[in-house]
């Protein structure tokens, strides 16, 4: 994301690959001896910040998934036997919350190939209009 | 326009790298009503697209700056259309005003790197406050960022005066 301009989330999956790409990157480079720990402490935070995201969106997509099936009207009783099987804290049963989540696969598989469809089409361009010197 | 940008990517051109030092402090005096910010979203969106322009071949050169610029330009189109008028029009064919959840569904993807940032700064109230306006401004950028694309590229017409908005 960046500032002023508007986002649909492709940058943040962009962002989300890279800092879960981190480790094994700085893995290399400790084998390689390219390492420290300060550089591994800000691989931490960025894992950290990523897996904090994932967990707020399936949480968001819970609430939604919920926030949904009670205002289709469909399953009300459901969703208050599954909500007091959550406030009862029954392991297996609270599962059957997770069903209603609507944060599937699909859509980050489907953001991940829009992704990597950008970054190709990116290669291509520098294929065609190979640039002189390469970083 | 966007002046800022123009010269970090040309750092980049001439072989030095820009880092993000988030300690670093800025109070930048914001716009006080929607014409100044107007003026701002105006030659935000015109200056990132005239160094698209400018630029685009020379970014091709270095890795980083032509993905991120690249997702970015995407991004930014994507949105813009999905915001202004996906949603709008799914609400209205279906009649369900629940489509225009879309509009805050990547919450956590924009509150927790949010709330990351302040670390030892202590003013995570002044962020969560502004989370609501985030929401607002990105959906009104959309104009502006389509408009710029479309004054740009298609008719030929880029933003040459320095309007100040703040």
């Amino acid at each position: 994301m960046n500032a002023g301009l508007p986002g649909v989330g492709i940058g943040g999956v962009f962002y989300l690959v890279l800092a879960l790409f981190m480790p094994f990157l700085e893995l290399y480079k400790t084998i390689k001896g390219e390492s420290s720990l300060k550089r591994w402490g800000i691989v931490v935070r960025q894992l950290v910040m990523a897996g904090s995201i994932l967990a707020g969106m399936w949480l968001m997509g819970l609430f939604l998934g919920v926030l949904l099936t009670i205002s289709g009207g469909m399953e009300t009783e459901k969703i208050s036997e599954l909500v007091q099987i959550a406030q009862i804290g029954q392991v297996g049963q609270v599962a059957e919350i997770a069903k209603l989540n609507i944060f599937h696969m699909a859509p980050v598989i489907m953001s991940l190939m829009t992704l990597l469809v950008i970054l190709i089409l990116t290669q291509v361009l520098v294929f065609l209009f190979r640039p002189s010197v390469t970083r | 326009m966007a002046e800022d940008m123009d010269l970090t990517w040309t750092f980049y051109h001439h072989g030095y790298d820009v880092r993000f030092v988030p300690k670093a402090m800025c109070y930048p005096i914001e716009p006080h009503n929607f014409d100044f910010m107007r003026k701002q979203l105006r030659r935000w969106s015109h200056g990132f697209i005239q160094n698209v322009v400018l630029h685009w071949r020379a970014n091709l050169r270095i890795p980083y700056l032509r993905h991120l610029v690249s997702v970015a330009l995407w991004d930014a189109a994507i949105a813009s259309l999905v915001y202004l008028f996906i949603v709008p029009l799914l609400v209205v064919i279906y009649g369900q005003p629940l489509f225009l959840l879309a509009y805050v569904i990547d919450l956590p993807a924009v509150l927790i790197p949010a709330l990351f940032t302040p670390e030892g700064r202590k003013n995570y109230g002044r962020v969560l406050a502004s989370v609501p306006a985030f929401f607002i401004l990105r959906t009104v950028n959309g104009y502006f960022i389509l408009n710029a694309m479309w004054e740009e590229w298609v008719r030929r017409r880029p933003l040459k005066v320095y309007e100040k908005g703040h």
